[in-house]
């Protein structure tokens, strides 16, 4: 058994927590809750330290005057509170969306619409080895069948009958593949999380696996 | 047996937590070794950091992730390090996720303790950066306008390892570890714009959203969750980087037996619920 007062709390807080898969009860709510306010300070802290400090207090302290501008405008976002300057919050916000959109729409469209686009073609280089599980032309073909039926699958302007209603059908199949990896990474990720707890309770607390 | 079948239909969520207790707890405490073969996305990440030159371009890692996701995580972080450090690769160390802070902090120490490299020479870790985006932008222009202070309040001219990096150009790759879309916002505004190499340690929950990615060629790699992790353990000891596989290796038969239980589960549950619709429409 660990000699460490953190390890036992931790450990203990582990157990309150997994008491909810029996049933809801005051152990569990009380971790609940310890974690929240545990949380939240922790976020007062650090959004005081990284935040308030380095971008508004020391630039003041130190006669930064351009500070207030940002700051202001910042601050009008509290004018949600007062109802009769409530239309004033839209200051900051089309100054957000506007410099958001302006940065993010060129790369976005270069980086998710373009670039996989030119991954769905099937190109010459894929010639040189037909059957490479990477970059062969197979998996070219594949991927390329993939995103056309399972495109069509989302085509609501035309009814889903004839070559339209078969290609749509082979479209189901790519997406029901797709949820099927997705749900076995699911899986994994949370017994990932449970074998770790199972690790920290049995290793670090009980000593039981070395 | 049919209606011993159709229990496996209604069978009670809490029998469910017991096998899977059991299905885990077995293997880790009898130390069941299972084998696992290695995906060509996490050899790939692993290629690329044997080929970096050592005391070079730095490797940069972005801890974006919470205490929530660690379990998966943090394997990745110290595999990937113990690796870097093994061979004389620089680190900095930053992280974009409010909590990943603290947990950055603490592997990059621990990790660099084992091989006996010293903060500001061999590595470098920056902390919380708030802005997200904007330190991604900032840092192709300009990492010490991003980064104007490490963790500890060092400024960033009195770290030795820093001053021959002014851009993502002095970056040899950046690998972002997050169980949200960081690297996926990594690939768009550093990599994209200022074509920095980009791979990617994700939860498994996240991992298939960046398959697109990979095969673009967008993500020089990834680690997906924690069969990642025991990937990038599994090929350091291969190597001889590090002399003995770590937590994520040891969970593997547990992640394996718990999937053949829940298959199993499924199976049953769907025999279950069909013999009993069959049995109700007798009645």
């Amino acid at each position: 058994m660990s000699t460490n007062i953190w390890v036992w709390i931790a450990a203990l807080l582990s157990l309150a927590i997994f008491s909810y898969l029996y049933k809801d009860n005051p152990a569990f709510r009380f971790a609940e809750h310890l974690f929240t306010g545990l949380s939240v300070g922790y976020f007062i802290v650090l959004y005081w330290n990284n935040y308030t400090l380095p971008y508004i207090v020391t630039p003041l302290a130190n006669h930064r005057w351009l500070t207030l501008i940002p700051m202001a405008i910042g601050m009008m976002y509290f004018f949600r509170f007062i109802p009769k300057l409530n239309h004033l919050i839209l200051i900051p916000i089309a100054i957000s969306l506007g410099f958001w959109n302006g940065m993010s729409i060129p790369l976005t469209f270069e980086a998710d619409v373009l670039k996989q686009i030119q991954g769905t073609m099937v190109n010459t280089s894929m010639l040189t080895n037909i059957w490479d599980p990477q970059k062969g032309l197979m998996v070219g073909l594949l991927v390329m069948v993939g995103v056309i039926s399972t495109i069509t699958y989302f085509y609501f302007s035309r009814e889903h009958k004839g070559p339209i209603k078969v290609t749509a059908n082979v479209g189901i199949w790519f997406v029901m593949i797709g949820f099927g990896a997705t749900f076995g990474y699911t899986v994994m990720a949370r017994v990932s999380l449970l074998i770790a707890r199972m690790q920290f309770l049995f290793t670090d607390w009980i000593h039981l696996i070395k | 047996m049919l209606k011993f079948l159709a229990k496996f239909g209604k069978l009670d969520r809490r029998i469910v937590f017991a096998l899977l207790l059991a299905a885990i707890l077995i293997p880790l405490l009898f130390s069941v070794k299972s084998r696992f073969y290695v995906d060509a996305a996490t050899r790939s990440i692993y290629d690329y950091v044997d080929h970096i030159e050592p005391n070079g371009r730095p490797l940069m890692i972005s801890f974006d992730y919470d205490p929530q996701v660690a379990a998966e995580l943090d394997p990745m972080a110290r595999a990937v390090l113990r690796h870097c450090f093994a061979r004389g690769v620089k680190v900095v160390g930053l992280s974009l996720a409010p909590q990943g802070d603290a947990i950055g902090e603490g592997i990059m120490t621990k990790v660099a303790e084992e091989y006996g490299k010293k903060n500001g020479t061999d590595y470098c870790y920056f902390g919380y950066r708030p802005g997200m985006t904007i330190i991604m932008l900032q840092m192709g222009v300009n990492v010490k306008k991003a980064l104007p202070l490490d963790y500890y309040q060092t400024p960033y001219d009195s770290l030795p390892m820093m001053h021959n990096i002014h851009n993502y150009d002095d970056i040899a790759l950046v690998l972002s570890l997050a169980g949200s879309t960081y690297p996926y916002s990594w690939i768009i505004f550093a990599g994209t714009k200022f074509k920095v190499k980009i791979a990617a340690g994700q939860t498994a929950v996240m991992a298939p959203d960046n398959y697109p990615f990979l095969q673009t060629g967008q993500l020089v790699g990834q680690l997906g969750g924690m069969k990642g992790g025991a990937e990038y353990e599994q090929l350091i000891v291969e190597a001889g980087y590090y002399h003995k596989s770590d937590i994520a290796s040891k969970a593997m038969s547990a992640i394996a037996y718990s999937h053949l239980l829940i298959i199993l589960l499924i199976i049953l549950g769907n025999i279950g619920y069909f013999i009993s619709k069959k049995i109700e429409q007798k009645k």
